[in-house]
């Protein structure tokens, strides 16, 4: 079991780190979660097929890993609103995480950036942090999502256009949201 | 105020990739530690609750005992009677064992077990056991086109999708080897990003931002259907609708689709008329063939649906029929003469022609004819045929039908 840990953390740690902190944004969130992937990537480990390549399979079941995080969070989030019936605007209530210190020392529009992150789907999301902050290929960003080409294609399109639009209206003064943040 | 009227999509992507590297400060050792001890923490639960079990299965297996004794003594007291019972089991017809079967449904697959289900197994004492099955899927030889529900560490999800020509429901099984508790609806939420349509030669429903949840406590599955939502009325893929819910939802034993009020706008199911339920009912008595697309890489084990027959004998017999036009191909030689005889739970179909044989050909009719029996109601299916081996099936003994066909590995 350590040989096959040493091996995944020598090879994709930091990158799975990356990616997984970038989905949450929270670092003892992201510890937690990737914990949870190891042991599922360990667990399985006999049963890879070796039909993608490694780390297109851990980064999927990391992906996966995240999603079901943010399924029960969102269920808190439910029951939390439902409770004190916030109404209408209860979803935009968001958790305050602090800004990670690499972050934090960037400029203003760096920073914008990084928050406007959050307004894109899970999907979107996905493929901004594999495509632009991972530097996976179109192909390798494909198998780890299990999309097609044209797939990750359309949804990186949606997604930068999404971005600009966030961009756009914090530009116009319509971004509280995001400013507050 | 910053001005973003620059933000054209080349710096976009390049602000992208300038974003920080974020570091991790655990120690690797740590980390380790905490992965191992939750790993091995795990275990020693698993091993505790195995040890828990004993105090109540010991008096189970008691009374199975005493059960068993009191059925041989009963057998020994009124020979003349079981004998008739058993000569009137066998004259039974396939039509007529429908309504007795109608209790053993099919296995839930994932998180919710069916515990009729799992005693429904626990009776064919003499049949191959789940672990002999699993082996099966991997050792069998020939290409397999059906997956049991045997491993607890293994997620299994029926889903649906069509056929490139939008005739047939094509039913798929998603198999999560990594996550024995998945929840469904992270896959029914978005399938189309688990199924591959050119390699399969399918079509993936246009369910677009539909959301689905599962609340099986009401035996009912709850749609979130998004404003603006179109289902495209009268056309071929509307009318799929229904039977693909049906598909991918009865196995669970959800028997209606209903409209979540609080948050669809549109509340309806449009072409079915201005309501907000749609029942879903299981697939029953289909006959299976291979379909094939046109460009596929694979062939794909599918129903007749939404075609029913009356008697397993005649969905048998349309196993034997191509369908060209359709991409479907039998799954019976139409030499092969198939004889069927019905017990209480399984079904034994026995054949002598030489075309019988341990190859790919009889292994598919094999498995084609599991999933067809387990659609008539049956839990296992005996071959009494010329050869004892077929890949890895053994057929002197009976062979429970599977927990669904086509499975698709996710990682």
């Amino acid at each position: 079991m350590r040989a096959a840990f040493d091996e995944l953390y020598e090879n994709y740690h930091k990158d799975l780190f990356q990616f997984v902190f970038y989905m949450v944004k929270d670092r003892q969130q992201t510890e937690d979660i990737i914990q949870e992937v190891y042991i599922k990537v360990i667990n399985a480990y006999d049963t890879f097929k070796g039909e993608s390549s490694e780390k297109t399979w851990l980064f999927s079941i990391a992906r996966h890993v995240t999603i079901d995080f943010f399924r029960k969070q969102q269920r808190k989030r439910n029951r939390i609103i439902d409770f004190f019936d916030w109404g209408e605007n209860g979803h935009f209530i968001k958790d305050e995480a602090d800004l990670p210190d690499e972050v934090a020392v960037m400029n203003e529009e760096m920073r914008l950036v990084y928050q406007c992150l959050d307004h894109c789907s899970i999907d979107q999301k996905s493929v901004i942090i594999l495509r632009y902050i991972q530097s996976f290929s179109i192909q390798e960003t494909a198998e780890t999502l299990g999309w097609t080409i044209s797939k990750v294609k359309t949804t990186q399109h949606r997604a930068l256009k999404t971005l600009k639009r966030m961009l756009a209206d914090h530009d116009r003064g319509e971004g509280t949201n995001v400013e507050s943040r | 105020m910053l001005s973003h009227d620059n933000f054209n999509e080349e710096k976009l992507s390049k602000m992208l990739s300038e974003m920080p590297k974020i570091q991790d400060n655990q120690d690797k050792d740590k980390l380790y530690e905490k992965i191992s001890n939750k790993i091995n923490g795990d275990d020693q639960q698993d091993a505790f609750r195995t040890k828990q079990k004993f105090p109540w299965a010991i008096p189970s297996i008691a009374s199975i005992a005493v059960v068993i004794l009191l059925i041989v003594i009963f057998q020994d007291a009124f020979p003349n009677r079981q004998y008739s019972n058993s000569d009137s089991a066998s004259e039974q017809s396939t039509s007529s064992s429908d309504k007795a079967l109608e209790n053993s449904d099919m296995a839930p697959f994932a998180a919710e077990k069916n515990d009729s289900f799992d005693a429904g197994k626990r009776d064919e004492s003499d049949g191959m056991t789940e672990n002999e099955m699993s082996m099966l899927t991997k050792d069998i030889g020939f290409s397999s086109y059906i997956i049991y529900d045997s491993n607890p560490n293994v997620s299994i999800i029926p889903v649906a999708a069509m056929d490139e020509n939008i005739q047939y429901v094509v039913p798929l099984t998603l198999v999560d080897n990594t996550n024995p508790d998945a929840d469904p609806a992270n896959f029914y939420n978005q399938l189309d990003a688990f199924i591959n349509e050119e390699e399969l030669g399918v079509v993936v429903f246009p369910f677009g931002k539909i959301a689905f949840q599962l609340e099986l406590g009401e035996n009912k599955v709850l749609l979130t259907i998004p404003d603006g939502y179109q289902m495209e009325e009268g056309s071929a893929i509307g009318g799929m609708f229904k039977q693909v819910l049906a598909t991918m939802f009865t196995p669970y034993g959800i028997t209606k689709a209903v409209v979540d009020p609080d948050n669809s706008r549109n509340e309806s199911f449009g072409m079915y008329g201005n309501i907000d339920s749609l029942p879903l009912d299981k697939p029953k008595n289909q006959s299976f063939k291979l379909y094939r697309g046109t460009k596929a890489n694979q062939a794909l084990l599918i129903p007749s649906l939404p075609n029913q027959f009356n008697t397993m004998e005649e969905a048998l017999e349309d196993m034997k029929q191509n369908q060209p036009d359709f991409l479907l191909e039998a799954t019976i030689d139409s030499d092969v003469d198939l004889e069927i005889k019905v017990k209480a739970q399984g079904v034994t179909i026995s054949s002598s022609s030489s075309k019988v044989a341990n190859n790919q050909e009889t292994a598919t009719m094999i498995e084609a004819i599991l999933l067809t029996a387990k659609s008539f109601g049956y839990t296992s299916v005996t071959f009494d045929f010329p050869v004892e081996q077929v890949g890895a099936y053994q057929l002197n003994k009976s062979i429970q039908v599977p927990a669904g066909p086509n499975p698709i590995q996710l990682h």
